[in-house]
């Protein structure tokens, strides 16, 4: 492979195609009364990574649909739970009182422990899934480290009437970043509170001001906040990714977007999905100066993929 | 140069320019800078990119994470040989490769329509009669009771719900549920009935009729809602649509929120069109097993064409009536009172028990 090879992502995900996945999914999975839905969430991700390129290779997403379904299943237990709570909260009206104090607790718990519980183990499985030239992505964090930021950033946003949200962010997404691996090399983060506060502070205003039009330019310093502070290491450096989305970029695409919707009343959404995907991967580069043709297989990541089977389970799609 | 796949050993991510070859059970790699000979058998090889538009992705064995990555266009016969492998659902996919996006797009189309269709006309209302077998009587009259809470309902002791309970007795229709009638005193030209045993009728419906046979159809119609389990059926008829909806879309938490909202608000769930029929059907045979005069209801629908107001069952509260006749016009009323027509049989009228009714109705009235 030559060295001029450009360090850049790139994304090759067409609607067509795309479309194609979404329709057999759909079909099959009203006809299994949504049982097919784990698997056709698989299908929808080995297209997605499978469409993600870098130097010349393209990822490779591993989970199945047999592994998904099991979290399936616990988040659909949890649901029916609800729903048959809800049924005994109205039908057995003399005990209001136990019932909106057990609802409460519902509630709390929801809060509390499945929130945290379901982004963690989302992002560990879908980093333990993800390999590229037969190298594969690990994460070596544990729930309780996480857990315990979650607490922490929770109660200082409590406490501050939400104005420490993006504390808790970037605290969240540091832990998780940070401690995802590929191969032998190494993420990190050094994004900082005050910098998305920054951001969410400008876009609410902007946005609000230019009655929307703000929005564009909002989504792309998010997105390149992220990527930006996203650092990268081997043996010897540690450098940070870059991002060229700018404003017009991401305007181009959200205003085509919107219009496809809107024309076509929704039904182009594997279209506009795979156009925002492109805007958004096609211009990440990674940093020069690390060796992406010679990392390492780290012997360990299978043990960590698979050391807390019971934190794989819950594999739930959570905008984070 | 003949090659362009590149081959991974597993080990680190060092490309290994490789040109292929495939006999019948095996893939043979051959990586020239080495000199190096690799036998893949094919029984071992997977294939990791099987919705990919350009490359193939083939690994090899479980626990070597030997990779290939190679264009298609470039082995396209050994590209078919491996995809021929795979499973057919596999296979679906893969065909998806073939065809332009116009095409995938409007055969999609069609495919989604279609299963919209048959889900709702067939799949929907099975799940809900099937459901419902498993909810018992009690349940259902308890959410009943819950839902008519939310209700502004008159005292069960004022007159008219008296009067209205004494000439459902009257009527004598059986019931396996215990039944009430409530009353509420405003406008609404409406009446429906909730599951588990309530009624519900609105001063505005009881202007409208002018004779008690009409109150007798309305009330066997209602009945027969309960007693056929209507509402119980199309709640879980919506619930099984949210259900794969969510699941769908992947919201699983949307669900749940729309289902409390689904719940909460059930007097809204307008009975579906065959409920209705079904209704018609069942309420004329009560009067006729009572020997009531069963053109009640027929009348009663002709009165309300008549008064250009909508159909009761369908219901909405404090939208104002003119909105509220643009939103949820009955087109079906017509073919309701033709399908009466046809169904009217001479019977004899139990006149005592008319008597005994239009004593009642001139109280309601008065």
């Amino acid at each position: 492979m030559n060295d001029n090879v450009k360090n850049w992502l790139s994304f090759h995900g067409k609607g067509g195609p795309y479309f194609g996945i979404v329709v057999i999914n759909f079909v099959l999975t009203v006809i299994t009364f949504g049982l097919y839905y784990p698997w056709a969430k698989a299908r929808t991700r080995e297209y997605l990574w499978n469409e993600t390129e870098f130097r010349e290779s393209r990822f490779i997403f591993h989970g199945t649909g047999k592994e998904m379904f099991k979290g399936f299943v616990v988040a659909y237990a949890l649901l029916i739970g609800t729903y048959t709570f809800y049924f005994w909260m109205i039908t057995s009206t003399d005990l209001t009182f136990i019932a909106s104090v057990g609802f409460g607790v519902l509630f709390l718990i929801m809060l509390f422990w499945f929130i945290p519980f379901a982004i963690f183990s989302s992002w560990r499985y879908r980093v333990s899934r993800t390999s590229w030239r037969g190298i594969y992505f690990s994460f070596s964090g544990r729930f309780s480290e996480y857990y315990k930021i979650y607490l922490k950033f929770f109660f200082i946003s409590f406490v501050t009437f939400g104005l420490g949200i993006s504390w808790f962010r970037v605290a969240l997404q540091k832990y998780l970043i940070s401690h995802t691996h590929i191969g032998s090399l190494d993420l990190g983060f050094k994004g900082k509170g005050e910098d998305l506060f920054m951001i969410n502070f400008l876009g609410l205003i902007l946005s609000y001001i230019t009655i929307g039009l703000y929005i564009p330019v909002f989504t792309k310093n998010r997105f390149n906040f992220t990527v930006d502070n996203t650092l990268i290491s081997d043996d010897i450096s540690t450098l940070p990714l870059k991002s060229h989305l700018t404003g017009g970029k991401m305007f181009g695409i959200m205003i085509g977007n919107f219009f496809l919707l809107l024309f076509t009343l929704g039904l182009a959404f594997p279209f506009t999905y795979m156009r925002y995907m492109k805007a958004l991967f096609d211009y990440v580069e990674l940093p020069e100066g690390i060796n992406y043709d010679n990392i390492e297989q780290d012997e360990n990541y299978y043990n960590k993929a698979t050391g807390d089977e019971l934190l794989d389970i819950m594999d739930i799609d959570l905008d984070f | 140069m003949l090659y362009t796949g590149n081959y991974f050993d597993g080990k680190s991510s060092v490309p290994r320019p490789v040109s292929l070859s495939i006999t019948e059970d095996n893939l043979t790699l051959y990586i020239e800078e080495e000199g190096k000979l690799i036998n893949w058998s094919l029984i071992n090889c997977n294939i990791k990119s099987l919705n990919s538009s350009e490359k193939i992705i083939v690994s090899h064995g479980k626990k070597t994470n030997e990779t290939l990555e190679f264009k298609e266009t470039e082995f396209p016969e050994i590209a078919e040989r491996l995809l021929n492998r795979e499973s057919l659902l596999s296979q679906s996919y893969q065909i998806l490769k073939r065809y332009n996006a116009f095409q995938i797009f409007a055969v999609g189309l069609t495919i989604i329509i279609g299963s919209i269709y048959i889900y709702t006309q067939y799949l929907s209302p099975w799940i809900g009669t099937q459901a419902i077998k498993l909810i018992p009587q009690n349940v259902e009259v308890k959410i009943g009771d819950a839902i008519i809470k939310n209700f502004d309902i008159e005292d069960a002791n004022s007159d008219m719900t008296r009067y209205l309970n004494e000439f459902m007795t009257a009527c004598g229709y059986q019931s396996d549920y215990p039944i009430h009638i409530n009353y509420i005193d405003d406008e609404v030209v409406n009446a429906f009935a909730l599951p588990g045993g309530h009624i519900i009728v609105h001063q505005g419906l009881i202007d409208i009729m002018d004779c008690s046979d009409q109150l007798a159809g309305l009330l066997g119609h209602e009945l027969a809602h309960i007693n056929q389990r209507h509402s119980m059926k199309t709640l879980a008829q919506s619930l099984s649509s949210y259900m794969v909806f969510s699941v769908l879309t992947g919201d699983v938490a949307g669900a749940s929120s729309i289902f409390l909202d689904q719940a909460s608000q059930m007097n809204q769930l307008a009975n579906s069109r065959s409920h209705e029929k079904e209704a018609d059907i069942v309420g004329h045979q009560y009067m006729i097993n009572n020997k009531l005069d069963p053109v009640g209801l027929r009348d009663l629908l002709v009165k309300l064409q008549q008064e250009n107001s909508m159909t009761f069952d369908s219901v909405e509260y404090n939208l104002d009536r003119g909105i509220l006749e643009f939103m949820r016009t009955h087109p079906s009323s017509e073919k309701r009172i033709e399908f009466l027509d046809k169904q009217a049989t001479q019977i004899a009228v139990d006149q005592e028990l008319n008597n005994k009714l239009d004593a009642i109705w001139q109280k309601l009235k008065s």
